[in-house]
């Protein structure tokens, strides 16, 4: 049986209008289909049109060749736009364009409360988010007295919130110290497993993609590169051209083996120690 | 220009139901011509310490001394200090306003008086300190610009001032890793070239191993941890415990050395990169060539 698709992109070109009212291409002929269930993660430089992508998934942009297709719905379709975007949840990178409600709960509760959430299962999915993010102690405070970080969590709540069937996460990591970073991390992998939610992180961040399923690699708004994290991370010199950085694993292995010190493949961390204390205990 | 905290407080919203303390009796320095990191979880108290630095704020208690001006609950930082104070804020390029780039850099200095023909001059260099070709972009709509080149517009628009001290509010927060990349050169380069002294706010240990030269850790209002990087990267216990990571060097560092007998183990020095690479060479050549 074939897999389920759950989001796909069919000979998807999209443009803007630039300076002067010339057209600015940012994606050229994307051909891409998401499997349901899946944790992806879309790495590239800035205007390689990973953002982009992510607007055309849930219709905030149409392209202007081909289709979206989001569970058997065209985002062309005006009639199911409010569907679509009930399917694909977003989370951005800007906490201040995303806070709505007067207090972090009102906040967290507000897409629950256009889709019609009963009480007690909306008082639940609003802790149960708030705990996830690490903001359950505020959960009366008001948006505006919390910091950007902290806003950053308050809206993941409230996407996280109403359990859409794709989490497109757009550099959602980016403003987060570390901590706030795992925790969101870890929050989107969770539902990826248990709630069997798909997954696509947009990020900066090569170690954030190591724990995927897929890698997609954008650059010029094509599909660079497109496989399994050790598909993809055996390419650092590639990725390296692209203005894109690789887990540290993978960059310390490089190093030593152009130096004649040679080391299977390591992705994590943990493997590389393994290698390592093995080569300086026999030395 | 060294920086003192003096038992310096901050509480906002003093007497309101909203009263919240930001930051409690911090104590510590920035002396002239270092580059200090300043690390700390959301909301520990990093960006409220940095708006003391140029008198946005004011201590509710405590004495900040630059230089040789003191700022207390009742004395104001002098305007003429502020100038030479460069504050870059989160997300600088939403504070781009003007028409064209070079006009959006030259905002502060003419705000500061300077002559228009000296105006120029310092935009011209401070746009090319970003790595920015003057020509290319002067009279383009800094709107219209890449987001990276945006953050270096409002970068240069603050180096313009030519400021004594500079102070970087994450400044790297969102860009690739060739973006983070480039903005940090370009930092690190005009930081030593002019002897600046720079304060960088970061969550990233990486950014803070390779390029300070003294580490502040902030945790919920105050200093805990304050010295070279080796040093505060030793106590990588304290630093989780804080939610804080060490730099992956320090981590993998750690775990060789949990596992290797105490005559093998990796001196703790090596949070650079380089210096680890340069130490594993060093004993695994060795290895090849017997």
């Amino acid at each position: 049986m074939k897999e389920e698709q759950l989001l796909a992109f069919q000979g998807v070109s999209f443009a803007y209008e630039g300076e002067g009212g010339a057209a600015v291409p940012v994606l050229n002929g994307i051909d891409l289909e998401i499997a349901k269930g899946t944790f992806v993660s879309i790495l590239g430089p800035n205007g390689s049109g990973k953002s982009t992508l992510a607007k055309l998934s849930n219709g905030l942009l149409l392209p202007n060749e081909g289709a979206v297709i989001v569970s058997g719905m065209d985002t062309r379709d005006g009639e199911l736009l409010w569907e679509v975007r009930r399917h694909v949840g977003m989370v951005f990178q800007n906490p201040d364009n995303q806070i709505v409600g007067a207090t972090v709960e009102d906040d967290v509760a507000f897409g629950l409360e256009n889709m019609g959430v009963p009480p007690d299962e909306m008082r639940r999915r609003v802790d149960e988010a708030l705990a996830a993010v690490g903001m359950e102690r505020h959960l009366h405070d008001q948006p505006h007295h919390l910091s950007g970080g902290q806003k950053q969590r308050v809206a993941i709540a409230g996407i996280m919130a109403m359990r859409p069937s794709v989490l497109i996460l757009d550099e959602a990591t980016a403003m987060l110290d570390p901590q706030g970073r795992r925790d969101v991390l870890a929050l989107a992998r969770r539902l990826n497993r248990e709630e069997g939610i798909t997954v696509v992180n947009i990020t900066h961040f090569p170690e954030e993609a190591v724990f995927s399923d897929r890698v997609i690699v954008m650059s010029g708004g094509r599909i660079e590169l497109d496989g399994s994290p050790s598909e993809v991370f055996a390419r650092p010199e590639r990725l390296q051209e692209l203005g894109l950085d690789v887990p540290f694993a993978v960059r310390l292995r490089r190093a030593l083996a152009d130096e004649g010190v040679q080391l299977p493949f390591v992705l994590h961390q943990e493997e590389l120690v393994e290698h390592l204390c093995r080569l300086l205990l026999t030395r | 220009m060294q920086i003192t905290f003096d038992q310096v407080s901050h509480i906002y919203g003093r007497g309101t139901p909203f009263e919240r303390t930001a930051l409690r009796d911090v104590s510590l320095t920035i002396p002239a011509g270092s580059f200090v990191g300043i690390i700390g979880q959301t909301g520990s108290g990093k960006s409220t310490l940095i708006q003391h630095l140029n008198g946005l704020l004011q201590p509710t208690s405590g004495t900040i001394t630059l230089g040789d001006v003191k700022v207390t609950p009742r004395e104001k930082m002098p305007h003429a200090r502020r100038r030479d104070i460069g504050l870059v804020f989160q997300y600088p390029e939403h504070q781009l306003f003007e028409e064209t780039v070079a006009k959006d850099v030259a905002f502060g200095p003419l705000n500061f008086d300077m002559p228009p023909e000296l105006v120029e001059v310092r935009v011209r260099e401070a746009l090319e300190i970003v790595g920015l070709d003057y020509e290319a972009v002067k009279d383009r709509s800094p709107f219209h610009l890449s987001g990276g080149q945006m953050r270096r517009v409002a970068i240069a628009g603050v180096l313009a001032m030519q400021p004594k001290v500079l102070i970087l509010d994450e400044p790297t927060a969102g860009l690739d890793p060739a973006g983070r990349k480039a903005i940090l050169e370009a930092i690190y380069r005009i930081h030593r070239e002019q002897r600046l002294t720079t304060v960088l706010v970061t969550h990233s240990m990486e950014e803070a191993a390779r390029y300070a030269d003294r580490l502040i850790v902030m945790a919920q209002g105050r200093a805990v941890l304050e010295g070279s990087p080796d040093e505060v990267f030793a106590h990588a216990d304290r630093l989780r415990e804080l939610a804080l990571d060490v730099p992956e060097t320090v981590a993998l560092v750690t775990q060789l050395n949990q596992r290797l007998p105490e005559t093998e183990r990796l001196p703790s020095s090596l949070y650079r990169e380089e210096a680890l690479i340069e130490h594993l060479l060093a004993r695994l050549s060795v290895a090849k060539e017997r």
